[in-house]
């Protein structure tokens, strides 16, 4: 009677470990997803904001502000923008084709990203 | 000798006795006779009273010559002797007269006084007014009247109007003859006045004195200040003339009503309106906001022309270079009023230009239009300068030069060069460097170059490590929507 009963607690010990694993890999692979993505939206609102090192204010190029961000050292630009993580940003038009980026180079396998 | 008797009966001669002879019947051996009754000499005829002789024409006539040829009057054929008040003379007509003096006259000539008619002296006095012998009148003032050759005789109003006779013996006296219409007593006596005005209707009625200090006119415009007052014209209060009803009076003559005339030589014409307070005023609309036709020549306000204004200035493209051929239109509505263009130097000028507003516009083929709200005041030069942009002049880049639009009317021009129609069709009307379809394969930034393949090329972002995390907002890149992406790493 003990040994049966001693076998079922180390199962659902086990059990609950998984689970509970498996939920903090979740919970924090969830976190890290979530954060990337704000990074990335609060970079883009830079971009889009009235803000000194938006190049798309209200939606629109700005080609002289869009050449300074190319002519910009990345780490600077980086900085302007409080980014925390690296990034790449592009303009792609309606074909794909890649008509500005600027970013940490070792984000793009194509070279689209330079800094 | 023995005279015979008297052969021309039926003539009532005015002596005594009464008796004259001729055809070889002398009438006397009286050496008295001879040497005093035949006496004529041809000389001036100032016989009697009245002066020179003269025909019924006008003509100057003198004494009928001596008769020579017998020493008796009437011993020759064609002699006749003529008696007058005093004496006798020999004649060689039969109607001719013998002034007292005892000088033969021929007949229809005389002086003033007297007049020789059909073998009678007429005497011309008050009297006899008006009355007619062989061609002459016996006409004239009262106390002065003289035989007047018919053609001769004056109008009434050139003898008088007031002194109760016909002078002209025409049947109407005084004012009873057409004559006399508009002279004394027979017209209306009219004063002259000149209207006053303020020291500033004044100074703008004589601008161009006050501007140009013109000194031909200073003496006579000075003249029409009287003290701090000023008028048309100079006063004078005593000048009246006789004129009709509705005329106005300046230096004793008549001017009708509405005249205008520099009458003061002030270089402003004066208008004569007898129904006004003033009958003499300048020809000026001195308010031009009252609404009122202030000289009468019925033109209101800014109608008339006196209420002009100008407008003048230069104009200079952006680099302060003159532009020459520039069109200047003063426009009122969609309706041109006057227009002039600018000349070499760039300057122009719109003169004279009625009061009010305009919309001034400058215009020229190579430059942007512009246009200005202008408003003339009379008298006043507006000055307005033009600064024009390089409007429809292409740039190498096939914009205007006061534009970033693309103009597909540019190409060819000043170094603009589309690729080709398809492409001058696609870049018009877009911006430097935009990107447009040349065709399903290829592209065009325009207005530049060769049309380009496209390229499908799809972005490729990775991270080494974490996780890669895209934001895509859609955006507007020479105008066209492009997507902007912000890749980043966990």
């Amino acid at each position: 009677m003990t040994r049966k009963t001693s076998k079922f607690r180390i199962d659902e010990v086990a059990l609950i470990l998984i689970v509970a694993a498996i939920a903090l890999f979740i919970s924090l692979t969830g976190n890290f997803k979530k954060q990337d993505i704000m990074e990335a939206e609060k970079i883009t609102d830079i971009i889009l904001d009235d803000h000194d090192i938006s190049f798309a204010g209200k939606g629109i190029i700005d080609n002289d502000k869009l050449r300074e961000v190319q002519n910009m050292d990345y780490a600077y630009f980086k900085t302007l923008l409080n980014a925390k993580k690296d990034f790449c940003l592009y303009l792609q038009d309606e074909t794909g084709k890649i008509i500005f980026a600027k970013g940490a180079t070792k984000l793009s396998d194509e070279a689209s990203c330079t800094n | 000798m023995n005279c015979a008797p008297d052969q021309t009966v039926g003539y009532a001669w005015t002596w005594s006795p009464s008796r004259h002879e001729d055809a070889g019947k002398g009438y006397s051996t009286n050496s008295d006779v001879y040497t005093s009754l035949f006496n004529s000499n041809s000389g001036a005829c100032t016989q009697a009273s009245g002066g020179s002789c003269y025909d019924r024409n006008g003509n100057a006539v003198g004494h009928k010559p001596l008769l020579t040829t017998g020493n008796c009057c009437g011993d020759d054929a064609s002699e006749f002797y003529k008696p007058d008040y005093y004496g006798g003379e020999c004649t060689n007509s039969l109607n001719d007269c013998v002034w007292s003096t005892g000088d033969s006259q021929s007949s229809d000539t005389g002086n003033a006084k007297w007049w020789c008619y059909q073998h009678e002296w007429a005497e011309c006095k008050d009297t006899a007014m008006c009355s007619k012998t062989g061609g002459v009148t016996c006409t004239g003032l009262s106390g002065s009247v003289s035989w007047t050759p018919n053609s001769a005789v004056k109008t009434e109003d050139q003898y008088s109007c007031s002194d109760g006779l016909d002078n002209d013996c025409d049947g109407s006296a005084d004012c009873t003859d057409s004559n006399c219409a508009g002279r004394p007593p027979c017209c209306t006596i009219t004063s002259r006045s000149c209207k006053s005005y303020t020291k500033e209707e004044f100074e703008l009625i004589h601008r161009d004195y006050y501007a140009n200090k013109v000194t031909t006119y200073q003496s006579a415009i000075l003249s029409q200040i009287a003290g701090n007052s000023y008028y048309a014209c100079p006063l004078n209060t005593g000048d009246t003339s006789c004129c009709n009803d509705g005329s106005c009076a300046y230096n004793g003559a008549c001017y009708q009503n509405k005249s205008r005339i520099d009458i003061d030589l002030d270089g402003v014409k004066e208008v004569c309106i007898s129904s006004s307070p003033g009958q003499w005023l300048d020809d000026f609309e001195f308010n031009c906001g009252n609404g009122v036709d202030d000289d009468f020549d019925g033109l209101t306000d800014c109608k008339d022309t006196d209420c002009a204004g100008s407008v003048s200035g230069i104009v200079e493209n952006q680099n302060n270079q003159a532009v020459a051929l520039v069109s200047l239109s003063a426009k009122k509505g969609l309706t041109t009023v006057s227009t002039t263009a600018t000349d070499q130097g760039g300057e122009y000028s719109i003169n004279p230009l009625e009061c009010g507003t305009y919309n001034l516009v400058a215009s020229h083929s190579d430059y942007s239009p512009q246009a200005k709200v202008i408003t003339i005041a009379q008298g006043i030069n507006s000055v307005e300068n033009f600064h024009l942009l390089l409007g429809t002049s292409c740039e190498p880049d096939c914009t205007y030069a006061d534009d970033n639009i693309v103009h597909a009317s540019c190409d060819g021009k000043n170094g603009c060069a589309f690729y080709d129609s398809i492409s001058r069709s696609a870049c018009d009307n877009s911006q430097p460097g935009w990107i447009r379809d040349y065709n399903s394969s290829h592209y065009v930034t325009c207005a530049e170059g060769a049309p380009e393949p496209r390229i499908e090329i799809q972005a490729s972002v990775t991270c080494d490590s974490g996780t890669l995390v895209k934001v895509t907002r859609i955006v507007i890149y020479n105008g066209k929507p492009v997507k902007l992406v912000v890749a980043a790493c966990g």
